[in-house]
């Protein structure tokens, strides 16, 4: 069993490396679609809109592991606050992001194009924005496991439940954005929207084996 | 003390910023030529050295931690500082000289007449400070030092000082490199490119000043 288990945390590992390398593709994907697009029709709300999102995202996940870096630097030492830092950097920070710029911005892009099939944005966004909305409560409780304050082991179970729950909200968000990239038909779009959907299924599993571990 | 310490730190943060900003724009530059000209030898070395470029800085740090997360506290003891010079110095290092210098020296190479000869002098310098970075970074890799030190009866911070000062001189190639795509870009006129090659200039200068710093440390 106990083989088991160290299997369990070494693939959960694995999938969270597999997951942000999808997410790093696909955020490059948004990124190039953008700035080609702006160059071909000259800058349109969508093709900006494209490219804030994408840079946000993948800027971001060149710098969080650097960020806590920096700081450990600074500290010198590894202390509890560091370990709940380095937790809300990884997991907290760049859900908010997620919030913002998948939810946020594409619901305003979804509502100004509604006739151009907007709806499906807007339909991608309140998933997302819903399933940011519940991540927010168990990425907290994880964070104050961390500085050791008083968590029960319940606590703890209920958060590692949730996140999977939340992450098909995630899931069904990105399914939207699919369905609106096959419909407007920018390949590239299509390609990047189908890898932020694996990295976001590589995400669920992960979530589903960190629950197992913790139940065990 | 410290502060000359966070100060090279914070440098080299920003240098990685500029660097995958950079490679953006040549993943760009890449897909657009696809778009227009379709698979052509031009489009797939942008794509490819922005592609490289870019992912490689997401993951490296990732892979460190993956590395520490597996190996345990014996990890921490023995294989970190070889692991850290791996991933963070000498396989970027390769990636780097690998695209700028062979890539671009392949492609300037076969454009000749078109401009290509900017390309090739980029390259070159590129592979002279890639072969001479790519060498210090082994000789640490090696404690190179303290055969040093005990060889020519010289003090560390000595050997430190010469090595900095060498690696200082020798990033004035990387800079050369980058003027050189900059005068491509501008002969080609590709604006996208000619961003790209701004922001690698920007990182260039941007690690000479992070080795001056360094050499402050002594």
């Amino acid at each position: 069993m106990f083989f088991q288990f160290e299997i369990l945390i070494a693939f959960s590992r694995i999938l969270q490396f597999t997951v942000v390398l999808f997410q790093a593709i696909g955020f490059l994907g948004l990124i190039t679609v953008g700035i080609t697009r702006t160059r071909e029709k000259s800058i349109i709300e969508k093709s900006f809109l494209l490219i804030i999102v994408g840079s946000a995202e993948f800027i971001y996940l060149v710098i969080n592991e650097r960020i806590f870096n920096l700081i450990f630097g600074l500290q010198g030492v590894y202390t509890l606050e560091l370990l709940a830092i380095q937790d809300a950097l990884n997991y907290l920070v760049p859900n908010i992001i997620s919030m913002m710029t998948f939810g946020g911005l594409f619901l305003y892009l979804g509502i100004r194009n509604k006739q151009n099939f907007g709806r499906l944005l807007v339909l991608s966004a309140i998933c997302r924005i819903i399933g940011g909305i519940i991540l927010i409560f168990p990425y907290n409780i994880t964070s104050l496991a961390n500085l050791s304050l008083p968590i029960t082991l319940q606590d703890l179970q209920l958060a590692y439940m949730i996140i999977p729950i939340a992450s098909i909200s995630v899931i069904i968000s990105y399914i939207f954005l699919l369905r609106y990239t096959l419909k407007i038909n920018v390949k590239l779009l299509f390609y990047a929207s189908i890898l932020l959907l694996v990295a976001s299924s590589l995400f669920f599993v992960k979530s589903i084996i960190q629950f197992i571990i913790i139940i065990s | 003390m410290l502060f000359l310490f966070e100060i090279v730190n914070i440098l080299s943060f920003i240098v990685v910023i500029t660097r995958v900003v950079g490679a953006i724009g040549l993943i760009v530059v890449g897909c657009s030529n696809i778009r227009k000209n379709g698979m052509t030898r031009n489009s797939m070395v942008f794509l490819i050295i922005g592609f490289m470029i870019a992912i490689y800085f997401v993951i490296n740090e990732r892979i460190l931690n993956l590395m520490a997360a597996f190996g345990g506290p014996s990890f921490y003891e023995y294989l970190w500082p070889i692991f850290y010079q791996l991933l963070y110095q000498i396989i970027p290092n390769l990636i780097l000289l690998s695209t700028f210098g062979g890539l671009f020296l392949f492609l300037g190479i076969k454009n000749k007449q078109n401009y290509g000869k900017f390309l090739l002098f980029s390259s070159i310098s590129w592979i002279i400070f890639g072969v001479i970075s790519l060498w210090d970074n082994i000789l640490i890799l090696l404690n190179s030092s303290y055969i040093f030190v005990i060889y020519f009866h010289i003090t560390i911070s000595i050997d430190y000082f010469i090595r900095e000062s060498v690696l200082i001189i020798n990033s004035n190639f990387m800079v050369i490199s980058m003027v050189f795509l900059l005068i491509y870009a501008v002969k080609m006129k590709e604006r996208i490119l000619l961003y790209s090659s701004i922001v690698f200039l920007v990182a260039a200068k941007l690690y000479s000043l992070s080795l001056i710093f360094g050499i402050f440390r002594l």
